[in-house]
């Protein structure tokens, strides 16, 4: 029999057959463990709603899958038999009478499938565009081509739409930028497309450093960016900025304004806050010598726009 | 970038040897991760693992980025190793296999309280004196 492993996301031509066994709460280790035999390699655990009827009783789904062409009576028998087995050496009352069902799923290049929720979107003048878009980009459009879909920021979160539209209006031609968090470079690489001379990012991920390289390369402003490792200490010593923009917690906005203000000359864009954190946060950086001059928001989230005062 | 979890995915996967197919690529897909990032990055975290089937927690953000947490190992892996097997459980007869103490299931169950949902350190030894059965091996006082 062949493992769905030697199939590495290729599209099986005859589809899926998904097994489904639906557990009571905290049995679903014993069962996925059950499930995961020949030829079926991995298991999904989903908490259910309960069932109509049920009481409220709340149930987990463990499902797993084979290749269709895989499929046969004796493979399903094979693995009834195994959960039923475990169930049954367990001897909890709860484990009786498990329902294995089998389920035909149509074939799908599942590798590929997760790319069509992604598409090109537009921030203002800013087109943020997957490299397998088609969109037809316009010729007011500046397109900032991202690939999506890994651990960090992708431009579409609330809180760096936002950065992304206000920095359309705060940077002049030529600036001197800092952006503080910079993660996968988005808003610093905007920045550059938007006419930053020079921009500035760090990032206390290890990883950021790489993706923001890459994601400037990408763009063609990479001899406009320069990404560190690191933290807001890094920045001791540094020259001013016309501009920064920081996108991070409102905790360590906190902790950080005055450094904040100490790096800016003209503006401080400040997001990632939610909203239940605005009032705590907004003494601190008058303290710090922050004036909000804007405050713009986001379903829950805000972006705060000051100037040092 | 601030970062709220909008859906979280808890699968179980062979240590080193995750793929792309079903049932990974359907439940990741649906929340529009990365697949082949995610199978790359468990395959090379796990690598050393080899063997054993490790429960891992994805968590989506806001903006459909995702990052995931190796969970402690399945309760039937615990056990054996209290009971110091190396045999395979899910392929385990009916005969008794080895051994592990009340105080051990105890133990066990405390680690694995949250990751088995359950509202009680009973409910949660009962959980693993049913696997510790399941896997052919006998609970002593």
């Amino acid at each position: 029999m062949t493992r769905a492993n030697d199939e590495v996301g290729e599209p099986q031509a005859d589809g899926w057959i998904e097994v489904r066994v639906r557990v009571p709460l905290g049995w679903h280790e014993l069962v996925a463990e059950a499930l995961v035999v020949e030829p079926c390699t991995q298991a999904v655990i989903e908490d259910a709603l309960p069932p109509e009827g049920s009481g409220g009783e709340v149930f987990t789904d463990v499902t797993t899958f084979y290749a269709a062409r895989e499929d046969s009576s004796v493979v399903r028998e094979a693995i009834t038999a195994a959960v039923r087995a475990r169930a049954e050496r367990a001897a909890e009352p709860a484990l009786r009478d498990l329902a294995v069902g089998f389920t035909h799923l149509p074939a799908r290049d599942y590798a590929e499938s997760w790319k069509a929720s992604w598409r090109a979107f537009r921030v203002g003048r800013l087109c943020i565009v997957p490299p397998w878009s088609e969109l037809e980009l316009r010729p007011a459009d500046l397109p900032l081509r991202l690939a999506p879909g890994g651990s960090f920021g992708t431009g579409r979160h609330p809180t760096t739409r936002t950065c992304l539209e206000r920095l359309q209006s705060l940077i002049r031609p030529g600036d001197r930028l800092l952006d503080a968090g910079s993660g996968s470079g988005v808003l610093a690489v905007a920045s550059a497309l938007l006419g930053a001379g020079e921009v500035h990012g760090f990032d206390l991920d290890p990883n950021a450093e790489t993706a923001a390289n890459d994601l400037a390369r990408d763009n063609g402003v990479l001899e406009r960016c320069h990404f560190r490792t690191g933290g807001f200490d890094s920045l001791v010593g540094s020259e001013p900025y016309d501009g920064v923009v920081a996108n991070i917690y409102a905790d360590v906005l906190a902790a950080q304004a005055t450094i904040l203000r100490a790096c800016a000359r003209r503006f401080v864009l400040l997001s990632g806050i939610h909203r239940r954190h605005l009032d705590g946060l907004r003494p601190v950086l008058a303290a710090a010598g922050l004036t909000v001059v804007a405050e713009r928001p986001r379903g829950a989230w805000r972006t705060l726009e000051c100037v040092p005062s | 970038m601030a970062k709220e979890a909008v859906a979280k995915i808890k699968l179980q996967c062979p240590a080193g040897q995750a793929t792309p197919a079903p049932p990974v690529g359907p439940a990741l897909g649906a929340h529009g991760v990365n697949i082949a990032q995610f199978v790359k990055e468990f395959n090379d975290r796990t690598r050393e693992q080899m063997g054993l089937i490790i429960p891992v927690e994805i968590s989506v953000y806001g903006d459909r980025s995702f990052d995931f947490i190796l969970k402690s190992p399945p309760a039937a892996v615990l056990l054996k190793k209290a009971a110091k097997l190396d045999k395979g459980a899910g392929n385990v007869g009916h005969e008794t296999v080895g051994k592990v103490t009340r105080a051990q299931v105890e133990e066990i169950a405390a680690l694995k309280m949250k990751d088995l949902n359950a509202r009680t350190v009973d409910a949660a030894c009962r959980i693993i004196e049913g696997t510790a059965r399941s896997s052919g091996i006998v609970v002593t006082d």
